[in-house]
């Protein structure tokens, strides 16, 4: 098993966008450097050929018709920002 | 009392919705400060609820046992009269725009809601210490966890500050805080009802489920809330909701009952003794015991603790800072705006299991760590057709020990995490799963004894827990908060 560097926190917290303070990385390295050891004793399960469903094989299918929203104005009101019916957000490119 | 007694008054005309929900308001505000239960109270429109019940009977209305009733909802269940925070900072001011299915249902009947518990942020948790609004403390000792997540409706029902209440269980989060509160928790079978507006955790192993003074209680409101939804495709559409829920029979005479000594042997003195009992209860009662061993099991809690981070790492990446709940002011472009929302929202053991859960999912691990966990949830399942070709219904402790105190949980999340290992197999196997009080350790703690039944077979697993109930008296006895 590869150990769980700050590194390699670093790298999954850009993967998970999660902006973390640079005193948090160490202690998490080791936190999940502990559950990636725990979880390693899977390494001894062998293959299987079809795994396990939760729910039905097949997903069902809904008729598709078109129809309105009746809870636009709901939502937009979670806004923490918006213009108009429009989410507004940073620039993408800075 | 029982929500059946209950209903029995409301009957009989020997009291009003309005009446008990002005008793339970006025208990909540006596004791929700020193429990911390409740997140919100909703008490106007829940005395609206109340007399629009009222008016229903008087009316001859369409009346069922749970019109009229009191009962409170775990805070990660939408409901547009309430913010759904999921005791998270990221969502503490959100207000959701419909109401989940299984909420949506027991309002049909014409229940009240009295407001949204306390629970481990997003679930994620099983002592209620990872709230962002505080920790629950159990009613039987106030310095000690209620357990969680589901702290808050299990400490709720167990004080007699609800009549009832619904949790969430993605790893044992309703049954463990039954079995550390003295009351019963059930789990139903994946599918049995709809996880429309529950907020996702991990979706192949939610499931929303009741807590209640009885089995006959959970078996009410079971069959209020399952059913097929056709805003939730894993909703079963194929096993209907089985009318023997209104009215259940107390029946383990004949019933096999496997018994998985492992579990049992690796629990504390107290709860080892309490499970020894208790099976002899249900051999008194007629159920045949049958030890047997499921051989995989031994993989639940590691293979549990990649799965759901796993599945928790897409779910919660829908909270960005964009269109709902917090966002960070300190954000210049869109990246930042998405990892600065993230970081200062989430708490720390969220953030473990969204960085966990990413780990095992990213290119180069996800072969030797998600694939593996999926095989091994073959095999458990697999484990668990054996068993039920031998066995009608599964026995083990819904926990090795009983409630712990508060802030004594171990820094080392791993240990944390072996606190599911009676449970989290169940969510594995897509199982239904109930805990029922079976007795109470040396410290007047309860201890808690889990069924786990055959998909969609909660008739089966919930009559023998009945059956149980009816030869002791565990389920009797309340909390110190109960009785004041």
């Amino acid at each position: 098993m590869e150990p769980i560097t700050t590194d390699t926190v670093r790298h999954i917290a850009r993967l998970a966008q999660l902006e973390l303070p640079d005193n948090a990385v160490p202690k998490l390295a080791e936190q999940l450097g502990r559950i990636v050891h725990f979880v390693e004793q899977l390494r001894d399960v062998p293959s299987v050929s079809h795994n396990v469903h939760a729910g039905p094989a097949e997903a069902p299918l809904r008729t598709d018709s078109a129809a309105l929203n009746p809870d636009s104005a709901k939502i937009l009101d979670n806004a923490p920002a918006r213009e108009g019916r429009f989410f507004t957000v940073p620039q993408v490119i800075a | 009392m029982s929500i059946r007694d209950l209903h029995e008054q409301l009957q009989r005309g020997e009291t009003t919705s309005v009446a008990l929900t002005e008793q339970y308001l006025t208990r909540i505000a006596a004791h929700n400060p020193a429990l911390n239960a409740y997140l919100a109270v909703t008490a106007d429109h829940a005395l609206t609820q109340a007399r629009a019940a009222d008016a229903r009977r008087a009316a001859g209305g369409d009346v069922s046992p749970l019109t009229g009733i009191p009962l409170a909802i775990k805070d990660n269940m939408v409901w547009p009269h309430a913010p759904t925070t999921c005791a998270s900072k990221i969502l503490e001011h959100y207000r959701a725009p419909y109401t989940a299915t299984a909420v949506a249902k027991l309002e049909a009947h014409g229940a009240v809601i009295l407001g949204k518990t306390n629970l481990d942020e997003f679930a994620m948790g099983a002592a209620n210490e990872f709230s962002a609004f505080g920790p629950v403390h159990n009613p039987w000792n106030l310095e000690h966890s209620p357990g969680g997540s589901s702290g808050g409706s299990a400490a709720a029902v167990a004080a007699d500050l609800c009549a009832g209440s619904l949790g969430s269980d993605t790893g044992g989060s309703i049954r463990q805080p039954a079995s550390l509160c003295g009351i019963v928790g059930l789990k139903p079978t994946y599918g049995r009802v709809s996880r429309y507006g529950l907020v996702a955790f991990a979706s192949s192993l939610d499931q929303i489920g009741p807590f209640g003074t009885c089995v006959d209680d959970v078996a009410l409101m079971l069959d209020a809330i399952a059913g097929h939804d056709p805003h939730d495709s894993t909703a079963s559409a194929e096993h209907p909701v089985p009318a023997q829920l209104r009215a259940l029979t107390p029946a383990v005479r004949g019933l096999r009952v496997g018994v998985v000594r492992e579990y049992i042997d690796m629990a504390t003195l107290d709860v080892r003794n309490a499970m020894i009992e208790a099976l002899r209860v249900l051999a008194d009662q007629g159920a045949t015991l049958v030890d047997i061993t499921l051989p995989n099991a031994k993989y639940s809690v590691p293979c549990y603790y990649i799965v759901a981070p796993a599945e928790a790492s897409a779910n919660l990446a829908r909270f960005d800072g964009v269109r709902f709940g917090h966002r960070t002011r300190h954000a210049g472009n869109l990246r930042d705006l998405y990892a600065r929302s993230r970081g200062e929202g989430f708490g720390p053991e969220v953030i473990r299991r969204i960085m966990i859960g990413t780990y095992v999912l990213s290119s180069g691990y996800y072969d030797a760590y998600y694939r593996k966990a999926l095989d091994a949830r073959a095999l458990i399942h697999q484990d668990f057709a054996t068993a039920f070709a031998q066995v009608d219904l599964v026995c083990t402790p819904t926990t090795p020990y009983a409630a712990f105190k508060l802030g004594e949980t171990s820094d080392d999340p791993v240990q944390r995490y072996l606190a599911d290992v009676c449970t989290c197999l169940c969510n594995l196997g897509g199982l239904p799963g109930v805990s029922i009080p079976c007795g109470f350790d040396s410290n007047q703690l309860p201890i808690g004894l889990q069924l786990i039944g055959r998909p969609f077979d909660e008739v089966t697993m919930l009559g023998a827990a009945a059956a149980y109930e009816q030869a002791t008296d565990w389920h009797t006895k309340k909390s110190p908060l109960a009785v004041q």
